[in-house]
């Protein structure tokens, strides 16, 4: 009866400093604000900056890169309507899944010197953006989106590889050490990397350090 | 002899099935959008990069169910949470 008596003491105890003591430290995430109109997060004009960082064979003359690209803006409500559209779990939709997509701008470009890394970096300055977007499409959450086709031979390894995709993401930027920060995104990124082994990395992000000649 | 016609388009079409369903394979390395639901609530993630063979996310949670974080809503989904993205050199 004692026993009995003291564990639901016990648990009446552990129940009650539970409810003071929290389990998990507190979480920062990002809450979405829907449709919320953010001119101010739209740059006037957007850079992009494809890159391909690493290449086994970048010294051979036989290595050759050819990207695609189109940049686009697609309007927060037709990304919401474009994703109840996608199947639950994981999808790769072309562009042209994103209904009333607009487009920003789109390339073809086709390099044969590849030497340093500078020759692997393709760069497009000053494309319009916030005049291109229509006053009320200017929400916080819209999307940016980089439709991208690539085809790289690296002459060392005597391998092509092809890869066709998109990247989304959002019109701003946040700050990394306070994460209410948030400010215009300027430049959109397209890097590129090919392993010893013959497979491709890639990535949307700034790299870190934008010096690097690692081939 | 008669059989052959057949057999050749059959052969064709398996061909053909072979080679898109491997184009396929080659291109969906990573998923671009991961977006779903789970008893926590909805969670929006886009590739950032892949690399080693992970694919990387950007994850938002458009909507979270009482008491829940988007932590949970991305844990239920399968998502391993990293503070800082490994071989970001890309």
């Amino acid at each position: 009866m004692l026993t009995e008596f003291l564990t639901i003491a016990v648990l009446q105890l552990s129940f009650g400093f539970g409810s003071f003591w929290p389990v998990t430290t507190p979480q920062t995430f990002q809450v979405r604000e829907p449709f919320r109109h953010a001119p101010e997060v739209y740059a006037d004009q957007l850079n992009f900056v494809a890159t391909l960082v690493n290449l086994p064979g970048a010294a051979k003359k036989q290595s050759r890169w050819e990207l695609s690209y189109q940049l686009f803006f697609i309007p927060e409500d037709k990304y919401q309507e474009a994703l109840k559209r996608l199947p639950r779990g994981g999808s790769n939709p072309p562009p042209e899944h994103f209904h009333g997509r607009i487009l920003l701008a789109r390339g073809h470009r086709k390099i044969t010197r590849l030497g340093t890394i500078e020759e692997r970096t393709i760069t497009l300055n000053g494309v319009p953006f916030k005049q291109k977007i229509p006053d009320g499409l200017r929400t916080k959450f819209g999307v940016l989106m980089t439709g991208y086709a690539v085809k790289i031979f690296d002459g060392e390894l005597k391998t092509t590889v092809y890869l066709s995709g998109i990247f989304l993401t959002d019109p701003f930027e946040t700050d990394p050490n306070d994460q209410k920060q948030v400010s215009a995104r300027k430049t959109l990124y397209l890097n590129f990397a090919v392993t010893p082994d013959g497979t491709l990395n890639y990535s949307q992000l700034a790299r870190k350090n934008q010096n690097t000649t690692r081939k | 002899m008669k059989n052959f016609k057949p057999r050749l388009i059959l052969l064709c079409l398996a061909t053909v099935l072979t080679l898109c369903i491997s184009h396929e394979v080659a291109q969906a390395a990573c998923p671009q959008i991961e977006a779903g639901g789970t008893v926590y609530g909805s969670y929006d993630c886009r590739l950032t990069h892949s690399c080693g063979g992970w694919c990387y996310y950007r994850c938002e949670c458009p909507t979270l169910n009482h008491g829940a974080t988007c932590d949970d809503v991305l844990r239920q989904a399968g998502f391993e949470i990293v503070s800082s993205p490994e071989c970001l050199v890309v």
